[in-house]
């Protein structure tokens, strides 16, 4: 049930003959004397829907900033085989207050080239948010399915979402979740940080569990199910609290 | 792909950090249009030489605006726009670079603009009154006439001086940034505003030769320039010296000493370092792993070997 | 759609969709959702999907046209087959949980008639 690294890498690398992987080798990171993440290794091949759980503070934002390219202050390296882009979706702000909506959508599509610009139109419209809006005037909630929208629809090979359900109400998460769900091939990987374990039980092909500054193996979801009879919820649940 | 995304952000970024700053351009060649035909038509002959000097402090003023509207921008753009630019993964480096670019180009084209203006306002002025510009002694800023032809280097020197102070204020940004707590970035901005202003300071007063007789250049420096840098002696004589006016405290850089040319490339490697210094590592590692070896699962090295 | 813990997701959807099959909502021929639309109508993964048809390809209830798509096995009868099949394990199952209580024939056909009834 809990697959290592290797094993998960050979084996769904033999499958789809996928070469793309996607990883860290070492990762340690301080914030002054507190050692956030203590020697971080993964890798996973590209194709399917991956979660990442913790406690609150576990350090899955910084880690998610480590693997996107903008925190550049830590030990080790990110490994990225055969490919090379990575959007993220954070959680804080980043976008000047000035731009409007079409400005920003405009600027994603001038630096990623692959971006599916339509897409977000229509899925903001149907949204009821409209392309001349300023930032400032959106909900938090519009702002965040701006950035979620942004992000799987960048084209990048990896996307990183970090709570993308957080502020949305029951609505927008089933279009988040039927988005994450049309938009997943065999050449993407989507890594989502969630607290909602029970929005994404059934999205996920697998997960992993950062506790105490270290990333557990890849646990795969189906087999938690069916070798424990939890779902992931529970499973995770006493992991992280055993 | 990295050829066409440069492209893209040499003329996004242009546009965007340009945009206000021409727009104050455009208001000095409009009040430029005006000028050239109502004063003429509606004012006595007598005043034209006034009106021109008059008009040339006002270039002088729309310059320093100029400059002040694109300083502002840029500082602005340097810190709302820092996250975007790092979540679609443009290089820093690339970034100043074209950001220095443009203030350059921006800066020679601000000069030149004037110049040519008030080179043709003078000759018309000076075609429909001549009498009345005989005897009267000025020195405008704006004006190829009866100027060493080297006097068209004069956009030049604005250039270099804005990539100095471009440069000056990325060294500024870029450690505001690297500090993470507020009350930190408070005191990195004041102390690097500090220190950038004293290099500045003792790079100007490295005693130099200049080079002007070698270039022949000797009557380039009788001619009043923005931005003049003057010591505490320099400033007490302007104060005194009734016909220039007085130019607000900034950086001049000679070009025709060896130490303009050193300290303006000084400050734009400056700038570049402050970006790596500040920034830390992006760390970009296109390394594959081999599968990490485990205890007791020798078996995967055999399968290895059959494979 | 709603799913238990304690079993893959994938056996239940193969459940789910055995009972749209046998219960005539799925017709034979009939062409069925592609992967990922079927996913993202369940709100699951779609490698999920994938092992479901490739469940449903290997039990000959579901077949894939390499152009046009996966439809339901067309063949009535092996459907009416695979349905009796069902079925009967279902009602196995069913009637040693009933011998557990001690239900024996008699009973057991007295409480199948009341539950038609009703």
């Amino acid at each position: 049930m809990e697959q290592t690294t290797q094993q998960i890498t050979q084996e769904r690398a033999q499958q789809t003959a996928q070469t793309k992987l996607f990883g860290t080798l070492n990762v340690w990171k301080n914030y002054g004397s507190k050692q956030v993440l203590k020697g971080v290794n993964f890798s996973l091949p590209l194709g399917g829907i991956v979660g990442i759980f913790g406690l609150n503070g576990s350090g899955k934002t910084t880690l998610l900033k480590i693997l996107s390219g903008l925190d550049g202050r830590y030990r080790g390296s990110v490994m990225k085989k055969d490919f090379d882009d990575v959007a993220y979706m954070s959680v804080e702000g980043g976008y000047p207050m000035d731009m409007r909506v079409k400005d920003i959508i405009r600027f994603f599509g001038k630096f990623c080239p692959q971006q599916n610009t339509e897409k977000i139109l229509s899925s903001l419209s149907d949204a009821g948010i409209k392309e001349k809006n300023t930032l400032l005037a959106l909900s938090s909630g519009m702002k965040q399915y701006l950035k979620f929208l942004l992000t799987v629809y960048s084209g990048a090979s990896v996307c990183l979402f970090d709570e993308p359900f957080s502020n949305l109400d029951v609505n927008m998460r089933e279009k988040i979740a039927k988005t994450l769900i049309l938009e997943s091939n065999g050449n993407r990987l989507f890594l989502i940080t969630t607290h909602e374990l029970k929005e994404v039980e059934t999205l996920i092909d697998g997960f992993l569990i950062l506790k105490d500054g270290r990333l557990s193996a890849y646990y795969v979801g189906e087999e938690v199910r069916e070798t424990t009879g939890k779902s992931i919820a529970q499973f995770y649940k006493e992991k992280v609290n055993g | 792909m990295a050829d066409i995304r440069n492209k893209k952000l040499i003329w996004y970024e242009g546009v965007k950090l340009l945009l206000l700053p021409t727009a104050v351009l455009a208001a000095y060649l409009l009040s430029f249009c005006v000028f050239l035909v109502v004063f003429p038509t509606y004012y006595k002959v007598y005043e034209l030489p006034h009106a021109y000097i008059s008009f040339d402090k006002f270039a002088e003023t729309m310059l320093y605006i100029a400059f002040c509207v694109l300083m502002a921008v840029y500082v602005y753009r340097s810190f709302a726009y820092k996250k975007l630019y790092d979540k679609v993964r443009v290089s820093p480096y690339a970034l100043f670079a074209v950001r220095l670019m443009w203030v350059t180009v921006f800066c020679a084209a601000a000069t030149l603009l004037p110049l040519v203006c008030g080179t043709a306002l003078e000759g018309i002025f000076k075609g429909i009154a001549p009498k009345r510009y005989a005897g009267f002694a000025y020195n405008p800023l704006f004006s190829l006439l009866n100027r060493n032809p080297l006097y068209c280097l004069f956009p030049l020197s604005v250039a270099m001086f804005g990539a100095v102070i471009a440069a000056a204020v990325s060294i500024v940004v870029n450690a505001v940034h690297w500090a993470q707590n507020p009350w930190l970035k408070i005191v990195q901005a004041v102390v690097w505003t500090i220190i950038v202003f004293l290099l500045v300071f003792t790079v100007m007063n490295i005693p130099y030769h200049r080079n002007d007789k070698m270039w022949g250049m000797e009557f380039f420096f009788s001619y009043p320039m923005p931005f003049e840098w003057f010591t505490y002696d320099d400033f007490m004589s302007y104060m005194r010296d009734t016909y220039t006016t007085l130019r607000f405290c900034a950086v001049s850089w000679r070009i025709d000493t060896w130490i303009g040319w050193f300290g303006t490339l000084a400050f734009v490697f400056m700038g570049f370092a402050s970006t790596a210094l500040f920034r830390g590592q992006i760390n970009d590692d296109y390394v594959y792993v081999k599968p990490l070896k485990q205890k007791g699962k020798k078996e995967n090295k055999e399968e290895k070997n059959h494979a | 759609m709603e799913f238990k813990s304690n079993e893959t997701i994938a056996s239940q959807i193969v459940t789910y969709v055995k009972k749209e099959i046998f219960g005539g909502r799925y017709a034979p021929g009939q062409k069925v959702l592609p992967i990922r639309e079927f996913a993202a109508f369940c709100s699951v993964n779609p490698n999920t999907v994938a092992k479901v048809y490739a469940q449903l390809e290997e039990e000959s209830l579901i077949y894939t046209d390499s152009t046009l798509g996966k439809f339901v096995n067309p063949d009535a009868k092996q459907i009416e087959q695979k349905r009796q099949q069902y079925l009967s394990a279902q009602m196995s199952a069913f009637r040693a949980e009933l011998r557990k209580c001690g239900v024996r024939e008699e009973e057991f056909i007295a409480l199948a008639k009341q539950s038609m009834d009703e």
